[in-house]
């Protein structure tokens, strides 16, 4: 059965495609947009907001990064597997 | 006023008119609008990136386990894509409520000046209608008194002239007056349509606010949860069909394993250099040979693979008595930092001293130097003690669960049990029992339940992937299991 068949180098292209590399608490200038409503009525709610949506901001980049790197995990034992070095993880042909 | 607990009384400068003037800076709302606008297209990016290397990582991968993955990239992309509408909609309220804000404040702030202009002239023209009624209520006595016609007259003009001014004055006070409530009203107008504006805003932020989603958490299992679970509970990553020590497993066992299996009885050196270690894999394809058997040196007997007349077990002990090898636990002299094989075997030693079974100890280095490799290639800018750590992790993680959950396989008794129990058996060589209680007490402590979905690796593999939470218990599994 073929469980895995995708050559390394498209799993680490794949990996690098899926990785955030960290750009949501890269990018985003968390401090500056929590005091754009200040003072205004709608601070709080603004707040809220801001703390959710980065919130969840940062764990989908964490996901996706966990992600990429199970397929650079998965890629290099399979490449190990193929040159026949020690290590065998299961990614078959 | 504001209502819903996200929302509080609008801040604004009071005044003496019966409004206030908003506080807040409509240039930093739109600003920080613009700046949900780069968010929301960052993820909106994001999602088609992982759509992208979702569907390439899949586009040659089957099974339930490409099933897993993919059904939990496909949450991962939705959830970005919803949190970039989100994001992208919080841009339109923002930027709405900065000019409602820039509005009110403009509104507010002329009917301010005015009513301060106007209230100011109120009071002047009150004031000299004030000081001409002064003027009439003495010139009136006076004209009464006057007996002169001359007098009389002069007397009568001043007084009409005073009068006229004085109505004129008054008239003036009450069209500044009217000018004044007009200011009012506006300023009061603006003021509430504002209150009124800022509560519709933090409303939809509230309601923005409760359409966030958040992504769930990888699987413990890496696909075990979610729709990895729909698909049938395998993890995301390659798995093995068979169970340890299954022919499926043995094919597919490493260098290590297979020195342990065939000659377990060969004192265990880890190669402490490049050379040993190709040296090693070289006779690799031997001593995987499934066949039993082996010719003896003189070519005329047959004998079984891994016993004293095996002459690959002669020339590995020739070969391991060399430099390029080193007994587990004992110190050695390292070629160089930039050589791998003179730098990772200084915990893999540690590994084996620990074990207190040499066998296991080259499992966990076999594993442990191929990630140092992949860090190595995959990572070229880690330190070496990124990569020590990393590879730490990993051995302790895959390493020590490959190890145990061959014993999880042999203790389920599930199919293919007594070729479990023998890899078992040649894993742990003599003291197994005790290491083995050891390894499985982690295994199921800390694996828990997914431990039955897969052999130790992928095990290791899924835990490892789980999440960070693993970090800290790296240490504890480690620890609890090698001392």
């Amino acid at each position: 059965m073929t469980e895995f068949d995708v050559i390394p180098e498209e799993l680490v292209n794949a990996s690098a495609s899926i990785d955030a590399g960290g750009a949501s608490d890269g990018t985003l200038p968390a401090g500056a947009l929590a005091g754009a409503a200040a003072a205004t009525p709608i601070e709080g709610a603004w707040a809220a907001f801001l703390e959710k949506a980065i919130g969840a901001s940062i764990a989908l980049d964490q996901v996706s990064s966990e992600l990429a790197a199970g397929l650079r995990v998965a890629g290099g034992n399979y490449q190990r597997t193929e040159t026949g070095a020690a290590d065998s993880f299961g990614g078959r042909r | 006023m504001l209502a819903g607990p996200q929302t509080e009384a609008a801040s604004g400068n009071a005044t003496a008119y019966g409004f206030e003037v908003p506080q807040g800076s409509p240039g930093e709302l739109a600003g920080a609008a613009r700046q949900c606008t780069d968010w929301s297209a960052a993820l909106s990016q994001r999602a088609a990136a992982v759509r992208a290397g979702a569907k390439a990582a899949c586009a040659g991968w089957s099974g339930n386990a490409e099933s897993g993955f993919a059904s939990y990239a496909a949450h991962v992309v939705g959830v970005y894509e919803s949190l970039g509408a989100v994001v992208g909609d919080a841009n339109t309220v923002l930027s709405t409520f900065a000019r409602e804000l820039e509005t009110a404040q403009r509104i507010t702030t002329q009917a301010l000046q005015e009513c301060d202009t106007v209230s100011h002239q109120v009071s002047g023209y009150q004031q000299e209608a004030a000081n001409h009624a002064q003027t009439v209520q003495a010139l009136t006595p006076q004209l009464a008194a006057a007996v002169h016609p001359q007098q009389q007259v002069a007397l009568s003009r001043q007084l009409s002239a005073a009068q006229s001014q004085q109505d004129a004055a008054n008239r003036a006070a009450n069209a500044a007056q009217g000018q004044l409530q007009l200011a009012e009203r506006r300023g009061r107008q603006a003021w509430t349509d504002y209150q009124h504006q800022a509560e519709a805003s933090g409303r939809a932020l509230q309601g923005l606010t409760a359409q966030i989603q958040r992504a769930e958490s990888l699987p413990a299992s890496a696909g075990a949860k979610g729709g990895a679970a729909a698909a049938g509970g395998a993890g995301f990553w390659p798995v093995f069909n068979g169970l340890a020590g299954s022919d499926a497993t043995g094919a597919s066992m490493g260098l290590a394993e297979g020195i342990l299996r065939r000659y377990r009885n060969t004192p265990l050196l880890l190669p402490i250099t490049k050379q040993a270690e190709k040296d090693l894999e070289d006779a690799s394809g031997e001593l995987t040979n499934d066949d039993p058997w082996t010719f003896s040196a003189s070519g005329q007997l047959l004998v079984p693979r891994g016993g004293a007349a095996d002459p690959l077990t002669g020339e590995l002990e020739a070969m391991t008595n060399g430099d390029g090898f080193n007994t587990p636990g004992k110190p050695f002299l390292t070629a160089g930092t930039e050589d791998l094989s003179a730098v990772a075997p200084t915990w893999a030693t540690v590994a084996g001293r620990s074990f207190a079974v040499a066998g296991a100890g080259l499992t966990l280095y076999s594993t442990g130097a191929d990630q140092w490799n992949y860090d190595s290639t995959h990572h070229p800018g880690w330190s070496t003690a990124e990569k020590v750590a990393d590879t730490a992790q990993t051995t302790a993680v895959v390493g020590g669960f490959k190890v145990g959950g061959a014993l999880v396989g042999a203790e389920a008794g599930a199919e293919g049990g007594a070729a479990a129990g023998a890899a078992v058996g040649s894993i742990f060589p003599g003291p197994g029992t005790v290491v083995g209680g050891a390894v499985g007490g982690v295994a199921g402590g800390v694996v828990g339940g997914i431990a039955g979905s897969g052999v130790g690796q992928v095990v290791g593999h899924g835990v490892e992937d789980a999440g960070h939470w693993v970090a800290g218990g790296v240490g504890d599994a480690w620890h609890s299991v090698f001392g």
